[in-house]
């Protein structure tokens, strides 16, 4: 990004990042004398964030270290995580100016200002430092390393909730004022309140939760419901089931970990658009059970309709078949569904066995046919299931030669028994 | 006859020969809209309510049970060809509806729990439809009675609190998965009111603009007899409904 850019805390679509925004250029404009009377460095752009010692490569992707990032976010858990590290922050002004400029790169602590109206910097105590200051700008890239506590403050625990900015200042020789350029990081250490609880309503494993939040707005939080089988404090959210990203006040909790007649534990908090997690709510206690929909209901009182369209089923249905339709099903799911032309037969199936199944259903002579025309079929399922696909295989081929060498005796049989004779040929 | 007796047969008069113009200035401008372009085909789109007996061929209630004393909405659509225009219209063609019903599952003690329970039925159709519409055509009575039978198959789900399609097991532990078909036919009567004969112009401007001849708003009783012809171990979705909505031909 070059040339004038704005480094906004925000987040690009969020309501709460335009009233942040707002707010930022409210803020800017008070401190207008330093921050925007300056203007713009051409050709400069952000080069990125690394992190230095303990932080190289454990920065988080919040606080936008790539050249591409417009917004920058410290949070409380990244405060926790970086204090007492550094960051060194470039930047390039590429082509340099014609004319021979220093620079100078300047930051403030979260809410405070650096006075930027000359190249000389001056630092303030735990308000305003310049890890350079007055340099010469003699190579296209520069850059400056940051003490990530004095930028975020000092105290992770201060509940702030404002911009610390990093300026970059150049001024060519001769000139009276200044160009410059700010990137806006936003720390916020402010907690969301914790949602009060509600009532949950338990279902088939599953249960709803529902919750009010009248401090904090909805249009700056989303929430997270944290559910286990044994109660649990914020410290052990790692292992907690949980559902995030919640935007409203109740939502439904569907997942196989629920089992039924076992008691969850819930909890939720609110998530602001730093990241930053509310306090746990109360807990509420509560135990999915099975409940009967209208297909149980159905089945629970008779209803005779299998469903599934199944024409072996159809068939089969009120007999002694029940063996042979296991023996199917595993066939099905053990042989059939292990290949692509095995489920594409078994798709081709259920998509027209339906109809055959319908028309059968109500005609008892039929369904007496279907299920003598089924044994094969079964014969074959069991066979594969015992013998394996190619065993299977080899066992229909023998059956096969079997009955063509006795079909063979049998015809010769036959026409010895005949009192024409066969000729070939010949006149 | 007293004076107050006058006064009201007068006024009655009044206001019958008043509507009697009227209507003979609705047929009067609605033949100014007969000067119209070739049709053959219908479509319809049409709401109403559905009861499946599935509680009669049943031993128990579990329509009841689930859903209380609610019909299903449906809704759905024709498109029908004419193939025989004389006295009256013939046509054939085929329709697609959705119906569903909203309803809880029941808790073990039989109480209605928080789980949300539904039932959905897609039935497709083909009719044979006859309209008397020579009266509504020759003589400006906006009135067409109708009547129409048909095969219907109607692909029906149920849905369980997940939303998912409810599933099952029977005594053996197999899955019974609540989704099938039920084949059938349906018959009905109806009758369709012309529009054209409100607004003429309208009607003209529709039939010039997008081809539209006329437009009618239908009230219909159709009677579908979803059980795969009688059969006992089927789904019983079979009801008599009366539905409304609109007709355009075209």
């Amino acid at each position: 990004m070059t040339g004038n850019q704005t480094h906004s805390f925000s987040r690009p679509g969020s309501r709460k990042g335009i009233k942040r925004t707002l707010g930022s250029l409210a803020l800017t404009l008070a401190v207008g004398a330093t921050a925007t009377s300056n203007a713009a460095i051409p050709n400069f752009s952000f080069n990125g964030i690394t992190g230095r010692g303990a932080l190289e490569d454990n920065l988080n992707d919040r606080l936008g270290t790539s050249s591409l990032d417009t917004e920058h976010i410290i949070n409380i858990e990244d405060c926790n995580a970086y204090l007492g590290g550094e960051i060194e922050v470039s930047f390039t002004i590429d082509p340099l100016p014609a004319v021979d400029s220093d620079y100078a790169i300047a930051y403030a602590a979260p809410g405070q200002t650096c006075s930027i109206s000359s190249i000389d910097v001056e630092a303030r105590e735990d308000a305003c430092w310049v890890p350079e200051t007055q340099k010469f700008l003699g190579s296209t890239t520069i850059e400056a390393t940051i003490r990530l506590s004095d930028l975020m403050g000092g105290d992770c625990d201060a509940n702030i909730e404002d911009p610390a900015n990093i300026y970059v200042v150049t001024q060519e020789s001769g000139a009276t004022s200044v160009l410059s350029e700010t990137i806006e990081v936003y720390v916020d250490l402010k907690r969301p309140t914790a949602p009060v609880i509600g009532e949950a309503e338990a279902g088939d494993r599953r249960f709803s939760v529902r919750w009010t939040d009248d401090i904090n707005d909805e249009d700056d939080v989303d929430y997270t419901v944290y559910w286990d089988e044994v109660d649990f404090t914020i410290g052990a959210l790692e292992t907690v089931n949980k559902k995030d990203d919640v935007d409203a006040t109740s939502t439904d909790i569907e997942s196989s970990a629920i089992a039924n007649d076992v008691p969850y534990y819930v909890r939720v908090v609110a998530v602001d658009d730093a990241d930053n997690e509310s306090e746990l709510s109360d807990v509420v206690v509560v135990t999915p059970a099975e409940t009967l929909d209208f297909w149980e209901n159905y089945a629970n009182a008779g209803g005779a309709d299998q469903g599934d369209f199944c024409f072996v089923a159809t068939a089969a249905y009120g007999t002694s078949m029940a063996a042979e339709l296991t023996t199917l099903r595993q066939f099905r799911d053990g042989v059939l569904m292990q290949s692509v032309g095995g489920r594409a037969l078994v798709q081709r199936y259920y998509a027209w066995g339906r109809y055959a199944a319908a028309w059968i259903a109500d005609k008892p002579t039929l369904k007496a046919v279907a299920r003598v025309l089924l044994v094969p079929l079964v014969w074959l399922a069991k066979a594969t299931l015992a013998l394996g696909p190619l065993g299977a295989l080899a066992a229909f081929a023998m059956v096969c030669m079997v009955m063509v060498a006795a079909r063979r005796r049998w015809i010769t049989h036959i026409r010895g028994g005949l009192p024409l004779a066969i000729t070939t040929g010949g006149n | 006859m007293s004076v107050d007796h006058t006064t009201r047969w007068n006024l009655l008069t009044t206001r019958g020969v008043a509507i009697a113009s009227a209507l003979c200035a609705v047929c009067a401008l609605s033949s100014s809209a007969l000067a119209e372009s070739p049709r053959s085909m219908m479509l319809e789109v049409h709401v109403g309510q559905h009861t499946p007996a599935i509680d009669e061929s049943t031993p128990g209630t579990p329509y009841a049970d689930t859903f209380g004393n609610d019909a299903m909405w449906l809704i759905g659509m024709n498109l029908d060809y004419q193939v025989w225009r004389d006295h009256g219209s013939l046509a054939v063609g085929g329709g697609l509806g959705y119906g569903w019903v909203d309803g809880f599952a029941l808790n073990g003690d039989g109480s209605q729990s928080a789980d949300e329970a539904g039932f959905n039925i897609l039935p497709l159709s083909v009719n044979v439809t006859y309209r008397w519409d020579w009266a509504a055509l020759r003589h400006n009575v906006p009135l067409v009675p109708y009547a129409k039978v048909g095969l219907t198959w109607a692909l029906w789900w149920a849905t369980d609190g997940k939303g998912d399609v409810a599933v099952v097991a029977d005594e053996d532990g197999n899955a019974r998965t609540g989704r099938g078909g039920t084949l059938g036919w349906q018959a009905g009567v109806g009758l369709q009111f012309l529009l054209d004969a409100v607004s003429p112009g309208m009607a003209r401007e529709f039939d010039n603009d997008v081809g539209v001849n006329n437009s009618y708003i239908f009230a219909e009783f159709l009677y579908r007899g979803l059980d795969d012809f009688g059969s006992d171990s089927s789904l019983d979705l079979s009801a008599g409904s009366l539905s409304f909505g609109l007709m355009f031909e075209f």
